[in-house]
């Protein structure tokens, strides 16, 4: 079968010259449909520049990425946006609802730019109101972010990156703003997705997140430092 | 696809209000004051064209007069190449309704039971009442008859009914007055017409052409034919018309100037307008400067409500907005606030007009609106294309990240 992700000797450079400092040296793992993989590993380490390779959002400077079997590395703009649209859901740690739309428009919002399928607005809210309700904010559609605690919050966001029924959903430290209650609710949600099928890549710092999943990855100085099953 | 945008695009700048408000309030202020200027303008030149209709020289109305050179000439020309011939010829053009060729401006002194008088005589066909818009009071107009056979009658200015018949203007019908050395029969009184400028336009007195040509002016040349159109479009491209028709019957060479004027009551309006038209000119500026202080206002406010707005970017090309499509919700936004704007300030240009209605002459016509509009959608699209080509240049990651706090 072939994986939904194949990464093969990622490299990432910023700066030009003297000043380029390699922040990922040569990364290479797969994911398949179904998994639950977790990315940790120190502050600085390149977690975050390599889920933003991962989702489409910045250009590796060398090797190889293939997204559900399509070549990413030399797509255009147009390209890659559809990509982040249709096969990609992401979740970040401050949460990036816009705070002027409520809680339904924020999960309608992938929908707007959604190209080549028809749009059927209906059929859109009504999925979008489902959904909201599997993360369990029922009653909730037409809350103003503000108006809603962060673990609420983040389920928006959840339901928001689950829209458009993605291949991966990709969460960049899912947890770091919530308290305990919070998080462990938010690790649980994550936790049902992967058992209803769905698969997750997180980095994160946070132990209780690294549990839930089925494997972890853990990266040092930009490169893989041990990649194993969890137990 | 666009369509959605466009709507999202509507709905996004209706949760930025402060932003929305500040970026539509100077085009509202231009457009409010341009269709304030236009409104004026378009009264004064109605008010005037009116004005000018009841003197019979109304929007409809060409006159050709001997002579070249200036419109306004305060002497008739002594110049004698215009005949009734013109006329004649001017009738068969199919836009022409009525000709009323006429000679003579002088004044003469006229005489009745010892009282004297000076007053203007012109020399006119039946057809001139129509044309000049006169109305007989009392008695009867002039006929064919009058004129076929060169009759010594007269229809007489309220001025002059006045002058001759103090308080008993119907007395004059039927009398004999001195013109010149000549009696003529007084036939009618002519409607009063009132003032025009300085001209009273009942000071005066009518009789038939053949007559004037033959006692007055001892020759057939006229002073002037009052040409009336079938309508009141295309004045000026007849105006050209007729303006070639006679340098080829008069025979002129390219290099010889007209040997008459065509004059049209926009040339008046134009003129009686001179005055107003620098201070016309002048607001337009203002407002040409205006729209422009509104478009750099739109521009900059746009940049800061981008910058202000750049998380919402990144998450929504993270979502899988492309660069044009950031681009186009942009441009959209700033097209229609524009548009929103200008439609506002027109819409209250043409309430206070409305109000100054009663104080000055104004016209509200459809003109500014379709001003209002083509320059909405264009400030909009010129001032908002470089902030939202920025929008669409933003690095999505930089804007999610930097939005982390």
């Amino acid at each position: 079968m072939t994986p939904v992700i194949f990464l093969e000797g990622i490299e990432k450079c910023y700066g030009s010259g003297s000043l380029t400092t390699e922040v990922l040296k040569g990364i290479t793992f797969s994911v398949h449909s179904g998994e639950f993989v977790a990315i940790m590993g120190p502050s600085g380490a390149g977690k975050s520049t390599l889920l933003y390779i991962l989702g489409c959002l910045a250009k590796p400077t060398g090797g190889r990425y293939q997204l559900d079997g399509v070549e990413v590395t030399s797509l255009t703009d147009g390209a890659l946006s559809r990509l982040r649209n249709e096969k990609l859901g992401f979740i970040f740690q401050s949460f990036h609802l816009i705070p002027q739309y409520s809680a339904l428009e924020n999960v309608l919002l992938p929908t707007v730019y959604r190209k080549g399928k028809k749009g059927n607005h209906k059929g859109d809210v009504i999925r979008a109101k489902e959904i909201l309700d599997t993360v369990g904010l029922a009653e909730r559609y037409h809350y103003r972010p503000g108006e809603l605690s962060g673990g609420q919050r983040q389920r928006v966001a959840i339901a928001r990156a689950l829209m458009n029924d993605p291949e991966v959903i990709l969460a960049d430290e899912p947890t770091g703003n919530l308290d305990s209650q919070q998080s462990d609710e938010i690790v649980h949600l994550l936790g049902d997705l992967n058992r209803a099928g769905r698969t997750i890549i997180v980095v994160t710092h946070d132990p209780d997140v690294g549990r839930q999943a089925k494997r972890m990855i853990l990266i040092r100085d930009g490169m893989i430092l041990s990649d194993e099953p969890c137990s | 696809m666009q369509l959605k945008i466009f709507k999202r695009s509507l709905r996004d700048s209706l949760k930025h209000a402060l932003f929305t408000m500040l970026m539509m309030i100077g085009v509202i202020v231009s457009i409010f004051s341009m269709t304030v200027i236009v409104a004026i303008g378009d009264g004064t030149k109605m008010e005037i064209i009116h004005v000018l209709q009841g003197f019979g020289f109304g929007g409809d109305v060409m006159m050709v007069a001997a002579g070249g050179g200036r419109i306004f000439r305060h002497r008739p020309s002594n110049v004698k190449t215009l005949t009734v011939a013109d006329a004649q010829a001017l009738k068969r053009f199919p836009f022409v309704k009525e000709v009323a060729p006429r000679q003579g401006m002088r004044s003469y002194p006229i005489h009745y039971m010892g009282r004297s008088f000076h007053t203007r005589i012109l020399g006119v066909t039946p057809a001139y009442l129509k044309v000049g818009n006169y109305q007989i009071a009392l008695g009867r107009p002039l006929s064919q008859k009058d004129l076929r056979d060169h009759r010594k009658v007269c229809l007489i200015g309220r001025t002059v009914a006045d002058e001759l018949f103090p308080g008993h203007r119907a007395a004059a019908l039927g009398k004999f007055i001195q013109i010149g050395k000549f009696f003529f029969r007084i036939k009618g009184v002519l409607a009063e017409k009132g003032q025009l400028g300085r001209f009273d336009m009942d000071d005066r007195i009518l009789i038939p052409l053949t007559t004037s040509s033959a006692l007055f002016i001892r020759d057939t040349y006229l002073h002037a034919i009052s040409v009336k159109l079938i309508g009141t479009k295309n004045i000026a491209a007849y105006q050209k018309i007729v303006k070639a028709f006679l340098r080829k019957r008069h025979h002129l060479s390219p290099s010889e100037p007209d040997d008459f004027r065509v004059v049209t009551s926009l040339d008046v309006v134009r003129i009686v307008n001179r005055s107003s038209r620098d201070l016309t000119r002048l607001l337009v500026r203002i407002m040409i400067i205006s729209l422009l202080v509104s478009g750099i206002i739109i521009m900059n406010v746009m940049l800061a409500s981008i910058s202000e707005r750049r998380v919402e970017i990144g998450i929504k090309r993270a979502l899988g907005a492309t660069r044009n499509d950031i681009l186009a919700q942009f441009l959209f936004e700033a097209i229609w606030l524009s548009l929103l704007g200008s439609l506002i300030g027109s819409a209250l240009g043409a309430i206070v007009a409305t109000f100054m209605k009663s104080m000055i002459p104004v016209s509200i016509t459809l003109r500014p609106f379709v001003l209002a509009v083509i320059f909405g959608i264009l400030i909009g699209t010129v001032s908002g294309a470089f902030p939202a080509y920025r929008a669409g240049q933003t690095d999505p990651i930089r804007a999610i990240l930097g939005g982390r706090s």
